[in-house]
C-alpha cells in the first residue's frame, strides 16, 4: 500500500446499544484510502458498510459507540472532540448521502446551501466568495451556476445528487465519503452521476470512499475494494485481483450472483440462508452458515485476517 | 408470430391521467390537459413466455402493468388474456377472472397482511375462487406450494407472520400466493428490486422454474436490464409512454436499434473492470410527462437527433426477423 495515505481505519468497532441487546455493527474493520485514490466498500444491507461510512465523520447516532482508530492527518477522528471535528466536516472529509431529497433543505436555495457550509468554516465569508466557490462546484458537478437561486424542489432527483456533490467538493475537501449514492437514481442518471465522480477522480486531488451495494458500480469506479459482510471485512484487495480471482468464499458467490449483462445464458448463484443475527452473533466464522467450504474450524474460531499476496482476506481456508 | 397462441395480446393500450387545472383554464379549454402514461402500446405474450418490459422511472411501465390486468382503468385499448376480453368484464365476472392474471408488486411487506399468517394469506386466493372444497385440502395445497417456492419446512412457515421472515422469503410468499389460483398470466413489477444481491438471484430463478413448470405469460417490469435479461425471451424498452423497440433478448443485446435502448445499455454498470466501453451519453434528463416533445419523444435527448425528428410519430416498425424498432434513421 502506498506510504501517502489520506485516511486509516485501525481496528474499528462500532455497536449500537439498543433496548433489546447490542448490535455488533462493525468489528474489527482496517484499511486505508491513499491520495486520490477510490476505495469502494461493497456488501449487502446489514453488513455495516453505512456505520464505517459515517463514523468516518463522527456522524453516527448517540447510542453508538465506536472504538478504535480513524487516523486523519494524524489524529484519531474518534477522540476528537466534537468541535474540532465540525471543522473537518466539509473543509477536510466531507459526504454525500443517498437520498438527495431530504437531505437539502426545501426551504433553502441551493446558493444558502452553500452559505450556510461555507459560514461554518469561515463565519465572515463574503457573498461573492460564496458565489463564486458554488459556481465551480456546481459546473464541475454538471450544474449550471444559472441554478444558484433556486430550490431543491425544482430539481430533479439526479439534479439534486448532483447538488449534495457539489456541496461535498465545494471547499475542496481531501477526502469525500459517497454513501450510495446512486441508489435512489435510475440507471440513465445513476451514469450521469458516475460520469461526474470519473471526471472528479481526474481533475480533483481527492481520495474518494464510495459505499455501495452494487457491485458493477464498484467495478467502474474503484481502485480498491473492501468486501464487507456481517460487520466484518471479509475481502480486501485492488479492483482488478477483487474480480479476477475473489478470495473469500462470500465474495465468490456474490459475484457469481449478479447477472451480468455481458455474458450470455448466465448461470445464476445464490448464497442460501440469511445474515446472522448481530445483536446475538455464533462463536466463529459470521459466513460459517452459508458457506459450501465452511469446515469444524469455521464453527469454533472466528478468522483472523490473512495476508494473501498483498490482499486481505478473513478466512481459515488461506490460513 | 401467430396471434392465437398468445396468452395475453393488448392493443393500443392507452392510460391518460387527467391534469389538475384552475376551473376556470379548464372552462376556457376544450381538450383537458392529461399526462399521457400509457400512449397505444401494443403487445402480446405466449404461453411460457417472458417479455421483459424496462425502461427509466416515469417511462409508464408500472401503468403498463397495472392497466393491462385493470387494477387501474385503461383510458383505451383492447386486452386479452387466454381468450378473455378483459375490456368488457365488470364486477363480479372481473373479479372471478382475475383468477387468471395475477401480480407481484415490489414490495413483499406491504403486499402481506402484517396480522395474517403467510399460510393464510396464501390461502387466501383459493377461498375467493373457490378452489379446493374446504380447508384440510386447501392447506395441503398450500403446504405443497410452500415447499416447491422453497419454504421448508412448510408446516413451520404456515403458521409464521411476515415480519418474522426475511425479505426473500417474504417475496417467495408474494410469488406463491400469486401463483395458487393456477394462473396464465403473471405481471411481475419489480419485484426483485427490493431484495440484495445473493437473495435476487434465488428470486429471479424462482420465477423462470415457475414460468417454466406452469407455462406462464410473463410480463417482467423492471428497470434493471441484466435480470431482465435472465428471465425473458423478449424485451420491450419504454420511453414516456411509449414503446420504442421490442426484440428477442439476445437479437435486442446484439444489436439494439434504438438510440435510447442503446444509451441505457451503456448505463449499466458491469461487475467487470477489465471492460472498458464506449459510452453514448444522453443530454439532459427525462422530459416532463405533462410538457412531452413533439414528435419523436426522445428527440430532446437523443444524440443523433436531426430536424426530420421534430414530425414523426413514434411507431414500431420491424427491421427484420421480429425486431421492432420506432426509430427509422437507424437501422
Amino acid at each position: 500500500m502506498s506510504q501517502e495515505n489520506s485516511l486509516e481505519i485501525k481496528n474499528l468497532n462500532i455497536e449500537y446499544l439498543t433496548r433489546s441487546g447490542t448490535v455488533h455493527a462493525v468489528k474489527d474493520a482496517s484499511f486505508s484510502v491513499a491520495k486520490k485514490e477510490t476505495l469502494g466498500i461493497v456488501g449487502e444491507s446489514g453488513c455495516g458498510k453505512s456505520t464505517t461510512g459515517h463514523a468516518i465523520l463522527k456522524l453516527l447516532p448517540s447510542n453508538a459507540r465506536a472504538k478504535g482508530e480513524i487516523v486523519y492527518k494524524g489524529r484519531n477522528v474518534l477522540t476528537m472532540p466534537e468541535k474540532e471535528v465540525r471543522h473537518l466536516r466539509g473543509k477536510d472529509i466531507s459526504i454525500v448521502f443517498q437520498d438527495p431529497m431530504t437531505s437539502l433543505d426545501p426551504i433553502m436555495r441551493v446558493k444558502d446551501h452553500f452559505l450556510e457550509l461555507m459560514r461554518a468554516h469561515k463565519p465572515n465569508v463574503k457573498e461573492e466568495e460564496v458565489i463564486q466557490t458554488a459556481s465551480e462546484a456546481l459546473e464541475a458537478a454538471g450544474v449550471s451556476k444559472k441554478r444558484l437561486d433556486n430550490y431543491p424542489f425544482e430539481f430533479s432527483g439526479g439534479m439534486r445528487q448532483r447538488v449534495m456533490i457539489a456541496l461535498g467538493i465545494a471547499l475542496k475537501p481531501n477526502v469525500i465519503v459517497a454513501d450510495e449514492p446512486t441508489t435512489s437514481l435510475d440507471v440513465v442518471v445513476q451514469e450521469q452521476i458516475m460520469e461526474v465522480f470519473r471526471h472528479l477522480k481526474k481533475t480533483k486531488d481527492m481520495s474518494i470512499v464510495l459505499i455501495t451495494h452494487d457491485l458493477g458500480i464498484v467495478a467502474e469506479l474503484a481502485d480498491k475494494v473492501v468486501v464487507m459482510y456481517a460487520g466484518e471485512v471479509m475481502e480486501y484487495a485492488d479492483v482488478y485481483n477483487l474480480y479476477k480471482n475473489p478470495l473469500h468464499p462470500y465474495t465468490q458467490l456474490l459475484l457469481k450472483s449478479v447477472p451480468n449483462i455481458k455474458i450470455d445464458d448466465m448461470e445464476l448463484h445464490h448464497i442460501p440462508g440469511s445474515l446472522p443475527d448481530l445483536k446475538n452473533l455464533p462463536p466463529g466464522c459470521r459466513f460459517y452458515d452459508r458457506c459450501p467450504f465452511a469446515k469444524d474450524k469455521c464453527k469454533k474460531e472466528e478468522p483472523p485476517i490473512f495476508k494473501v499476496d498483498k490482499r486481505e482476506v478473513r478466512c481459515w481456508l488461506y490460513e | 408470430m401467430s396471434k392465437t397462441e398468445s396468452v395475453v395480446v393488448v392493443n393500443n393500450l392507452k392510460k391518460y391521467f387527467p391534469l389538475k387545472i384552475p376551473w376556470l383554464e379548464a372552462l376556457r379549454k376544450k381538450e383537458k390537459p392529461t399526462v399521457k402514461a400509457v400512449d397505444n402500446i401494443s403487445f402480446d405474450i405466449k404461453s411460457n413466455e417472458a417479455l421483459g418490459l424496462v425502461g427509466e422511472s416515469g417511462s409508464g411501465k408500472t401503468t403498463v402493468g397495472r392497466s393491462t390486468i385493470r387494477l387501474i382503468e385503461p383510458t383505451n385499448g383492447s386486452i386479452k388474456i387466454h381468450n378473455q376480453d378483459i375490456m368488457s368484464l365488470k364486477g363480479e365476472s372481473l373479479r372471478r377472472a382475475r383468477k387468471n392474471f395475477q401480480i407481484i408488486f415490489q414490495d413483499p411487506m406491504a403486499s402481506l397482511n402484517p396480522y395474517m399468517s403467510i399460510g393464510k394469506s396464501v390461502m387466501h386466493p383459493l377461498e375467493i375462487h373457490n378452489i379446493g372444497s374446504n380447508f384440510k385440502e386447501r392447506k395441503e395445497m398450500v403446504l405443497e406450494l410452500f415447499d416447491k417456492v422453497n419454504l421448508k419446512p412448510s408446516k413451520e412457515f404456515f403458521n409464521r407472520f411476515p415480519r418474522q421472515l426475511s425479505g426473500g422469503q417474504r417475496q417467495r410468499v408474494v410469488i406463491a400466493r400469486a401463483i395458487i389460483t393456477n394462473p396464465k398470466f403473471i405481471v411481475s413489477d419489480e419485484a426483485t428490486a427490493m431484495l440484495d444481491v445473493s437473495v435476487r438471484s434465488q428470486v429471479l430463478k424462482l420465477m423462470l422454474r415457475l414460468k417454466d413448470e406452469y407455462k406462464l405469460a410473463f410480463l417482467f417490469i423492471t428497470h434493471d436490464l441484466a435480470s431482465a435479461k435472465y428471465i425473458c425471451e423478449r424485451i420491450a424498452v419504454m420511453y414516456l409512454g411509449k414503446i420504442v423497440e421490442v426484440a428477442s433478448t439476445r437479437e435486442l443485446f446484439e444489436h439494439p436499434l434504438h438510440p435510447y435502448t442503446k444509451i441505457l445499455m451503456g448505463a449499466i454498470p458491469i461487475p467487470d473492470p477489465t471492460i472498458k466501453r464506449n459510452k453514448i451519453m444522453p443530454k439532459g434528463e427525462i422530459p416532463s410527462p405533462t410538457n412531452m416533445p413533439k414528435g419523436c419523444r426522445f428527440r430532446t435527448r437523443c444524440p443523433y437527433a436531426k430536424k426530420e425528428c421534430e414530425d414523426m410519430d413514434m411507431e414500431l416498425t420491424d427491421m427484420g426477423s421480429n425486431h421492432l424498432s420506432a426509430c427509422p434513421f437507424i437501422k
